[in-house]
């Protein structure tokens, strides 16, 4: 409903204002707004979606907005055979519709080919907001399939998304253009950065499907730690993650009905993890086998350095009294006098002849 | 097949794809002998910062600005300090090396190369004021008068890629000559040894090679010699009456590689007698996370990066320590088991007191003890 009162009519544009992109001017100076008109939605094919870059997400105050004071900038349309194809404004266009609306003011295009149209249109995005890095992907993807050469992309194109103009950026784009719509939404959904989904992007799209699932539940981090985990041991066994993925402790961990997704997860990157690094976790394992030996009491704790890099230890306990305080320090002097302590330098030991 | 053209250790050394000169070196003398060197390689100017950041930028947009920038050799002025105490790593132990930077990148291609990630100009840099060199020695090691010292070139560029265009491996030996407490080092991975055939060799020289199993050379090390012809080069230096180094560093865990590095060090042995080797190190591929990215990139096939690493006090990416002593270990065993070989000063290059305890059987108190135990043999 209008505020005028008149279903079906959107209230007078404020203003209609062409877009000016002086980059783009200079790559196709032909492009331009040869007219602006109203149109009727229905001449408009929305299932021709060829220029479209992003998939929006219409909130109630944007159809607020479109409601109560109109289209400030017209929807920019070209024209194909007999039909009308948008270029920019599919947001606009899907809030009319659900408002009813059936007729729109539009800018007309002189655009004959699509490559031109489609750059007005991120001209125009670009202009009032940075795109995501799906949209960024599907812009270059675009291009590339538009016929732009690929050294016209890295100059010019990709400096002016922010993206560093070199191949290797390309190519990760381009590849994540290709990634499952999944993925695509967990990329939204996780706003995961460029550092994850560059790792996302070299999985295949079967691998893609068994390690979904798996990387939902967690963070960030902890999916960056959970990828570099499965890449190094597909490395170094060369085999692919979903093999990794299908070896019989996971796979046993995954059938298991009465975890849920979390735990799972969970499981799985503990399994992943004892695999990348083997030896740490034997060496870990048996750091904590000497603990047990020793009888080291749960509450005082005792950290070796990180990744045994050195034979340091560190030993932490609180207290809130001075006779908590003396217990504990008695219960260590008696650790320290007990001559098994040195197992827990499981490392210190005799020369051996290496065998070559 | 191997792509040597232009490269050191191939039949033509390096030879740049362009040469681009800065204003301010125009004068140096070094640049005019580099210039007729290289003949009709095309050259430029750069007058300003403009000029200069613009003939950056096209190399950087490059599809592998590394690999473009090794094709241009850039003349230009070291404005900063020429000489600097090694900084060693944190967190490990150094041997109070002091190095000598006078050109920047290497136009060999090793995958595991920690420039690749450490230096902002992917181009080939030489510094062409040598008298500011010259002078800047003389100050470093008047301060520093009567002490034993380890000096070298190559921390940031190989010593001889340049040689044949510079010679200025003869040069230093005319400076190190009036300073007999220190030992200069030159450290190279190349064949490029002519100018030093030709030089009477200073007692306090020493000229070094890196060195792998030659399963790794092939594979990892992109434009390098053979190690077969290292070594043939290392004999005809130590003919001559040089002393000589060998670096074992990195040290790579790969399918083989006990084998591959007793076949290296027989070799070695073979080739140079003991007595004329100064010292041997031994180092663990490292490398910082960043350093990683690069070389997946890069060299996408790859299997250095398949090892157990973990992230060492340093923040660099390390075998995990069983691992890494027993690289060591073995590498060291190797080489102590060969008669002479148990006589050659040892040492770890950046590695932690505990490895050295279990390694060698002995913790140096700080890096001067390291250095110490290398000038016994002086």
């Amino acid at each position: 409903m209008s505020p005028a009162g008149e279903p079906g009519v959107i209230p007078a544009p404020l203003i209609i204002a062409a877009p000016e992109f002086p980059f783009f001017v200079r790559i196709y100076p032909m492009t331009k707004i040869v007219e602006r008109k109203i149109l009727s939605l229905s001449e408009i094919d929305l299932a021709d979606d060829r220029l479209k870059i992003t998939d929006p997400v219409l909130t109630d105050s944007f159809k607020a907005s479109v409601r109560d004071v109109g289209i400030l900038q017209p929807p920019a349309v070209v024209r194909r055979g007999k039909r009308w194809i948008l270029v920019s404004g599919w947001k606009r266009i899907s809030a009319c519709r659900e408002l009813g609306v059936t007729s729109v003011p539009v800018c007309v295009l002189d655009a004959p080919r699509d490559i031109q149209a489609f750059l007005w249109a991120v001209g125009e995005n670009l202009a009032v907001r940075e795109l995501s890095i799906l949209e960024k992907a599907k812009v270059l993807a675009r291009l590339r399939k538009f016929g732009l050469p690929a050294s016209e992309i890295l100059e010019k194109i990709m400096p002016m998304l922010g993206i560093p103009g070199r191949k290797t950026y390309l190519d990760l784009h381009l590849a994540i253009d290709r990634l499952s719509p999944e993925a695509k939404h967990m990329i939204i959904a996780k706003n995961l950065p460029i550092a994850v989904v560059q790792m996302l992007s070299v999985f295949s799209r079967r691998d893609l499907e068994a390690l979904l699932p798996l990387l939902r539940p967690f963070g960030q981090n902890k999916q960056r730690e959970f990828l570099e985990d499965l890449s190094e041991i597909a490395r170094r066994r060369r085999v692919t993650p979903r093999q990794i993925l299908g070896n019989p402790e996971i796979a046993a961990i995954l059938s298991n009905d009465r975890w849920p997704a979390v735990q799972k997860s969970e499981r799985v990157r503990a399994s992943v993890k004892r695999m990348r690094h083997p030896r740490l976790t034997a060496w870990e394992t048996e750091f904590g086998t000497a603990l047990k030996k020793l009888g080291w009491p749960e509450d005082i704790g005792l950290e070796p350095s990180p990744f045994f890099e050195d034979d340091r230890m560190t030993v932490t306990f609180s207290f809130k009294t001075a006779d908590e305080f003396r217990r504990r320090v008695d219960r260590l002097h008696n650790l320290a006098a007990d001559e098994r302590i040195r197992i827990l330098w499981r490392h210190e030991k005799k020369p051996r002849t290496p065998r070559v | 097949m191997r792509k040597n053209r232009g490269r050191p250790g191939s039949r033509n050394p390096y030879r740049p794809e362009r040469v681009l000169i800065d204003v301010r070196s125009l004068d140096d003398s070094l640049t005019r002998k580099v210039l007729a060197k290289l003949g009709d390689v095309p050259r430029d100017i750069i007058r300003n910062p403009g000029e200069k950041k613009a003939a950056l930028a096209e190399i950087k947009n490059a599809p592998d600005p590394l690999s473009a920038g090794k094709k241009i050799l850039w003349l230009t002025v070291q404005r900063g300090k020429f000489v600097k105490a090694c900084p060693c790593t944190p967190g490990y132990v150094g041997c109070n090396y002091v190095t000598i930077n006078l050109n920047l990148q290497c136009p060999l291609d090793c995958s595991y190369c920690i420039l690749q990630g450490y230096l902002s100009e992917p181009w080939v840099t030489l510094y062409t004021n040598i008298k500011d060199l010259w002078s800047e020695l003389d100050e470093f090691l008047d301060r520093r008068k009567g002490r034993y010292l380890r000096v070298g070139t190559g921390e940031l560029g190989d010593s001889l890629a340049l040689d044949h265009l510079t010679g200025l491996s003869a040069e230093f030996f005319s400076y190190f000559r009036r300073r007999p407490e220190v030992d200069f080092e030159l450290k190279t991975k190349t064949v490029n040894i002519d100018c030093l055939l030709e030089i009477e060799p200073p007692k306090n020289a020493v000229v070094s090679w890196s060195l792998n199993t030659e399963a790794m050379a092939q594979a990892e090390e992109s434009g390098a010699p053979s190690v077969a012809r290292r070594l043939k080069a290392a004999r005809a230096l130590a003919a001559r009456g040089y002393r000589l180094g060998f670096h074992f560093d990195p040290l790579i865990r790969h399918y083989g590689w006990k084998r591959g590095y007793a076949a290296v060090i027989s070799a070695l042995f073979k080739n140079v007698p003991a007595s004329r080797i100064a010292w041997i190190s031994l180092g663990a591929l490292r490398f910082p996370h960043s350093l990683k990215k690069v070389i997946e990139e890069r060299f996408p096939k790859t299997h250095i990066l398949s090892g157990e690493f973990v992230l060492g006090k340093d923040r660099k990416l390390r075998y995990f320590r069983p691992e890494r002593n027993d690289l060591f270990e073995t590498v060291a065993w190797l080489i102590k088991r060969t008669g002479e070989g148990a006589n050659v000063p040892l040492y770890l290059c950046m590695e932690s007191p505990e490895l050295w305890r279990d390694v060698m059987g002995w913790t140096p108190k700080g890096k001067r003890s390291v250095q110490e135990s290398l000038s016994l043999r002086r």
